[in-house]
């Protein structure tokens, strides 16, 4: 191209898009240029070729006036919602799919968080719970001088009695706190608190009731035995290290079985101990006196062989042991 | 727009450019004036529509749409700044929207070039291939097929190519105002247009392999 007439002003020139000086120095260039002339028209008979759809798109009979009736009509009118909303949206299984997808990935990743979030608060109302029973205890101890257990002639009684002693004396009322909330509510409906004796009297006349209501999820210390043929109540010295109640163990009929309580999923247990704190543990080892929370230092469910080892029972098992 | 007259005539509304209107419509709300817009353009508003849209009916619903937003927007429209541009970007949007509801979604081709500026050498190879053949693979077509080839290939071109191109040689706009109608660089809106003529040529060839196969 010459200097007179570049290729892009070329188009520009034909397009209409060029005025003014720079029109008049094009066309003077043109003038004085026959074969960019030619080329020139070429170009504008090659655009025309292309592009001229010979289309005239005349507009129907007052347009205008129609439009000016619609402003009027429509221009009060405020833009709802609706007016933001596609008019015609169809269905379509993709659009099913990626929301679906999108659902059920919000659910997969809250379902788990949720799980938790539940798991931690049931765990934190079992510690409620023990905590609230601890200080039932205290009460108790303090009134009687020691933890509830049953005198001689009656070692044989459950050793969920304890909540009968307690009812007797007049620090629980509660039954729910013996049902800890991690493994379900209590499968047998409202637990009913009576005393000891009247216990007992059920114990002999309705044995099914009696099981219903001292099958609790807790189990308790059944004390040790000092001599040979005396069993004693576990010691209240208000201690740190005697464990009172924890979250039952797994057995079958009289048999511990080996593992953490069934309360928790097997994770672990929460264990009450006599100052009223609640701690969890991982195993069942207390200490190096007390290696096993469920057994005693012969690896039997009966009492301890010394004070310091502590048995925990299930509710309905004896006080003397199975 | 049900205000009374002022002391305007008709005539001397005629006299006033579409920017001294808009602005008295925007500050006076006057129904002559707006009126007058409206008649202004109805014939070149609606032809680009018509052709945009490829369906008149449409066109004439949009072109009211456009209006009754210029209304409602009045207050949006700038002194000083130049009042076709800001009609056509209206009108623009207009219609697309008008399309993605009757379910033809404007699309954008991803090889479309768009970027700033056009090189001498891609516009003289342009123009070479425009008028390199004597009589064009298009000069064979009568005049209804020709026509008729026109439309079809038009419609085929990616959006932004088309609404340049219409813009451009339909509707004689210039590079400037067809930049502030798209909000892009008058370079770009170069690019696109050479890039329109480009694509249509290479199926006016494609077109004259096929029948020579």
């Amino acid at each position: 191209m010459s200097n007179a007439m570049k290729s892009d002003e070329m188009i520009d020139y034909v397009l209409g898009q060029v005025d003014g000086a720079d029109r008049e120095r094009l066309e003077r260039a043109l003038r004085e240029d026959g074969v960019r002339s030619v080329r020139v028209e070429k170009l504008r008979r090659s655009l025309y070729r292309m592009l001229d759809d010979g289309t005239p798109f005349e507009h129907s009979l007052g347009l205008a006036e129609r439009t000016v009736l619609f402003v009027a009509r429509n221009r009060r009118k405020a833009r709802g919602f609706s007016d933001y909303v596609p008019v015609r949206v169809p269905f379509r299984w993709a659009d099913f799919a990626v929301a679906a997808g999108i659902f059920l990935a919000g659910v997969l990743t809250l379902l788990p968080a949720v799980q938790r979030s539940r798991e931690r608060m049931n765990q934190a109302g079992c510690v409620f719970n023990l905590q609230r029973l601890g200080n039932s205890f205290g009460q108790y101890a303090t009134i009687n001088q020691l933890l509830p257990y049953p005198p001689s002639s009656r070692a044989d009684a459950p050793a969920g009695s304890f909540a009968a002693m307690m009812h007797d004396a007049g620090v629980l009322d509660d039954p729910t706190l013996l049902d800890c909330p991690c493994n379900g509510p209590c499968a047998h409906g409202g637990r009913e608190l009576v005393g000891f004796d009247q216990l007992e009297s059920i114990r002999r006349t309705d044995p099914a009731r009696h099981s219903r209501m001292v099958s609790f999820d807790y189990a308790y210390n059944i004390g040790y035995r000092h001599a040979p043929q005396s069993l004693a109540s576990p010691g209240y010295r208000g201690s740190w290290q005697m464990p009172i109640l924890a979250d039952q163990p797994d057995h079958v009929g009289a048999q511990i079985r080996p593992g953490n309580s069934p309360n928790h999923a097997g994770r672990g247990q929460n264990v009450l101990f006599g100052d009223g704190s609640v701690r969890w543990y991982y195993g069942r080892r207390i200490s190096d006196a007390d290696p096993d929370l469920y057994l005693n230092n012969a690896h039997q469910p009966r009492p301890g062989l010394h004070e310091t080892d502590s048995v925990l029972v299930p509710s309905h098992a004896p006080f003397r042991g199975w | 727009m049900v205000k009374a007259l002022g002391s305007d005539s008709a005539e001397g509304l005629g006299q006033l450019s579409d920017e001294e209107l808009m602005a008295r419509y925007r500050d006076g709300g006057r129904a002559d004036v707006f009126n007058e817009l409206v008649h202004r353009y109805e014939r070149e508003l609606y032809r680009y529509l018509a052709r945009y849209l490829g369906d008149p009916s449409l066109a004439e619903d949009v072109f009211q749409n456009t209006f009754l937003q210029v209304h409602l927007k009045r207050g949006l429209f700038e002194s000083g700044r130049p009042f076709r541009p800001w009609l056509y970007a209206i009108a623009t949007h207009q219609a697309v929207d008008a399309l993605r509801k009757a379910g033809r979604h404007p699309t954008v081709s991803l090889d479309q070039r768009v970027g700033g500026g056009t090189g001498e050498s891609e516009a003289g190879q342009l123009v070479d291939l425009l008028v390199g053949e004597d009589d064009g693979p298009l000069s064979k077509l009568q005049e209804a097929e020709r026509q008729q080839w026109v439309r079809d290939s038009i419609a085929r071109l990616p959006e932004t190519l088309r609404q340049t191109l219409i813009l451009a040689y339909h509707q004689d706009l210039k590079y400037r105002e067809i930049a502030e109608i798209q909000k892009i660089p008058v370079g770009t809106v170069k690019s696109r247009l050479h890039a329109a003529l480009e694509k249509l040529q290479q199926m006016a060839r494609a077109g004259r392999r096929g029948g020579d196969e």
